[in-house]
């Protein structure tokens, strides 16, 4: 479980981390579980996730002497903006996202969750195979908005564009969401 | 279907989504971060074993130890008083943290420190992912083995370079050196980071014979001291080794800063709490010794190669925490079967006294008992009691251990005073001793066997052999 930690010693660890192990190793403990169950949401399998994860935090060890940011607010959007990288970077190879289609096919057939038409009763597995049609820097705005409950000037921080872009955007997406997911619940009939 | 973003929402937070997640890989990719954080000060880090000796690697501490100096040897052309300024104003501080990047055939390898000058605590992490913990005030060293995963924790050995009440023996023993060896020195201003420094260059000519990096010989060491002009803390250093053409081998730059809090302890530096403990503190060895029965160690006059004897009780010998006899009750064989007086197993029943009923008597000539450990132990000390009712010393002693009972594989020979090979065993280095009631002792070194083999052949009263016990400390070996 994460530490808690007032918000002012939050910023100062910050600064100090560029060039203090301690202070990174502290705000590691701050951000891993964040971090991870993002991953987790955008790649469906947790191993996969693990691999993610750590090559988000040895980006940031990597990075972090030139990171020009002051506070944790900072730190915890340069790491969402990692994050979406390095996953979308993951499910653009087409053999690595059909793997990942494969693995939630699997979950969905085991799943005892009746099928997609019935939205109340919609399981993860459908769910992610409707997501992953989508965009990856859509996915990203969906699990930054809905999974992490993000708002939208965070968001917009985050992928680095205006929060008005993010809310027509989303809107979109949703629209497309739908279709995907209709067309998941046709398949299955 | 949902109609917008919050039904949306409302399908999500019902969703079951195991994000929860695997403490070990947290800790091991906390570990590598860290790690890797350290080489961030850098565009390209290459991992470097070998080639540079000890005194390189230790450059770094020298120069943090720098600011620990107690009593400064000598003169170093007037920089004593520089020096004095230095000291004096890193002391206050109540941290120093120094990154050093050692440069050696176009490779690079960085170590970090933080030294804690109140409790005299010195922590390192180096650039393989290895951490240390130095802590000078309890005299106990914590090491933690990024490859294999094991925190070690031993006792830090007195003097040397890394000595317990290092790093003030360092540096005074760093400084005692550059003054035998006449190290000139040179003041001058310079800048550091925009910083306005004074720089003092020490060069020693001729370090240390025989000192070499790689195949080179180092033929000069040249060391640049910063310190800022105005708070008189050192901020950087650099040292240089050279080859007789004055040609730079190798070099360490370090640049040292002074935070407000350093690491609480090892495990703040990444070290995994999962990583499996191995503690080697040592501590003396409870022996129970018996009666003694006669007073002072008379001395056979027939009997050449004698070691003197101590005059006093034997110092406390020390092994690590856990360590005690595994042999007490273990089975034994013997080159002869059927004992004259006695039975084998009185060897490890726990019995020393030099009475009878308590000893075994085997034929003459060269005779050899075995104890089967059952296991495999790491071994630190072999205490044996042939017969001391009476000031005898019994020849061609030779103490063994080997993995198989026919001491074929991995046999090694810790003690052996039959000088003149007569038992065909090597010839032996050690001398011929008194028995006591405090027994022989035989330093093991944490040998690692299950069997343990003693030979004699005769003693100086007859020419048979005796035992009265024969112990073996030792702690299981660890996986």
């Amino acid at each position: 479980m994460a530490e808690s930690i007032s918000p002012g010693d939050a910023d100062k660890l910050v600064v100090r981390a560029r060039t203090d192990a301690v202070a990174l190793g502290r705000l590691y403990e701050l951000c891993y579980e964040r971090i991870f169950r993002f991953c987790v949401h955008r790649l469906f399998c947790k191993e996969i996730a693990e691999d993610v994860t750590s090559t988000v935090f040895l980006e940031v060890a990597r990075r972090i002497r030139a990171f020009p940011g002051q506070t944790e607010q900072d730190f915890a959007n340069w790491l969402y903006a990692i994050a979406a990288n390095q996953t979308n970077a993951y499910i653009r190879k087409t053999s690595r996202r059909q793997k990942l289609l494969d693995e939630a096919a699997r979950a969905m057939q085991a799943s005892t969750s009746r099928s997609s038409e019935d939205f109340s009763m919609l399981d993860w597995p459908r769910l992610y195979q409707a997501i992953l049609k989508l965009k990856p820097e859509h996915q990203t705005i969906v699990t930054l908005r809905f999974f992490e409950n993000m708002d939208f000037e965070q968001i917009a921080k985050i992928m680095n564009t205006k929060e008005a872009t993010v809310r027509v955007t989303l809107h979109r997406i949703l629209k497309k969401l739908r279709n995907h997911l209709q067309t998941i619940a046709d398949g299955e009939k | 279907m949902f109609e917008n973003e919050d039904d949306f929402k409302n399908i999500v937070d019902r969703l079951n989504i195991d994000t929860k997640p695997n403490p070990a890989h947290r800790e091991k990719l906390r570990q590598r971060m860290l790690s890797m954080s350290i080489g961030s000060f850098t565009t390209r880090i290459t991992i470097m074993k070998g080639p540079i000796p000890k005194l390189v690697a230790a450059a770094v501490i020298i120069i943090v130890a720098i600011g620990s100096i107690h009593k400064f040897v000598g003169s170093l052309d007037g920089t004593t008083v520089a020096f004095a300024q230095m000291k004096e104003a890193m002391q206050k501080m109540p941290w120093m943290h120094a990154i050093s990047r050692e440069y050696y055939k176009g490779t690079e390898r960085i170590n970090q420190h933080w030294q804690h000058f109140p409790s005299k605590k010195l922590f390192e992490i180096t650039s393989d992912g290895s951490i240390s913990h130095h802590d000078y005030g309890t005299g106990k060293k914590m090491y933690f083995y990024a490859t294999e995963g094991t925190l070690t924790i031993s006792d830090l050995k007195k003097g040397g370079f890394y000595g317990s009440g290092s790093p003030h023996n360092l540096i005074d023993a760093f400084v005692q050196y550059m003054v035998e060896e006449n190290a000139s020195t040179v003041q001058h201003p310079g800048k550091f980071n925009d910083l306005d420094v004074k720089v003092y260059e020490i060069e020693k000519i001729r370090p240390d014979d025989g000192m070499s990096i790689g195949s080179t010989v180092v033929a000069k060491i040249k060391y640049y001291l910063m310190a800022d002009t105005k708070t008189k803390l050192m901020v950087a250093a650099t040292v240089e080794y050279l080859d007789k053409s004055n040609n730079v081998i190798s070099y360490t730059k370090t640049e040292v800063d002074y935070p407000e809090t350093g690491p609480e302890d090892i495990y703040a530096l990444g070290v995994p709490h999962t990583a499996k403990i191995i503690d080697k503190t040592l501590v003396a060895i409870d022996i129970k010794l018996p009666r003694p029965m006669f007073h002072g160690t008379p001395q056979p006059t027939r009997v050449s190669n004698l070691e003197k004897p101590l005059g006093r009780a034997r110092d406390p010998f020390l092994a690590p925490v856990g360590t005690k006899n595994v042999a007490l009750g273990k089975p034994v064989s013997s080159s002869d079967e059927e004992p004259i007086i006695g039975e084998i197993k009185m060897i490890t029943d726990g019995d020393k006294e030099a009475t009878d009923g308590s000893y075994v008597e085997l034929g003459p000539l060269l005779q050899h008992i075995t104890i089967d450990l059952q296991a495999v132990y790491e071994i630190y000390a072999i205490v044996v009691w042939h017969y001391h009712k009476q000031a005898r010393v019994y020849y061609d002693v030779v103490v063994q251990v080997a993995d198989d009972p026919d001491f074929t594989t991995n046999v090694k020979t810790l003690f052996n005073n039959d000088i003149d090979n007569t038992s065909g065993l090597g010839v032996g280095q050690h001398k011929h001793y008194v028995e006591t009631n405090e027994g022989k002792l035989i330093d093991a070194k944490g040998m690692r066997a299950r069997y343990v083999r003693l030979y004699s052949k005769g003693n100086s009263s007859d020419d048979l052999n005796h035992y009265i016990e024969v112990e073996v400390y030792g702690k299981p070996v660890e996986q």
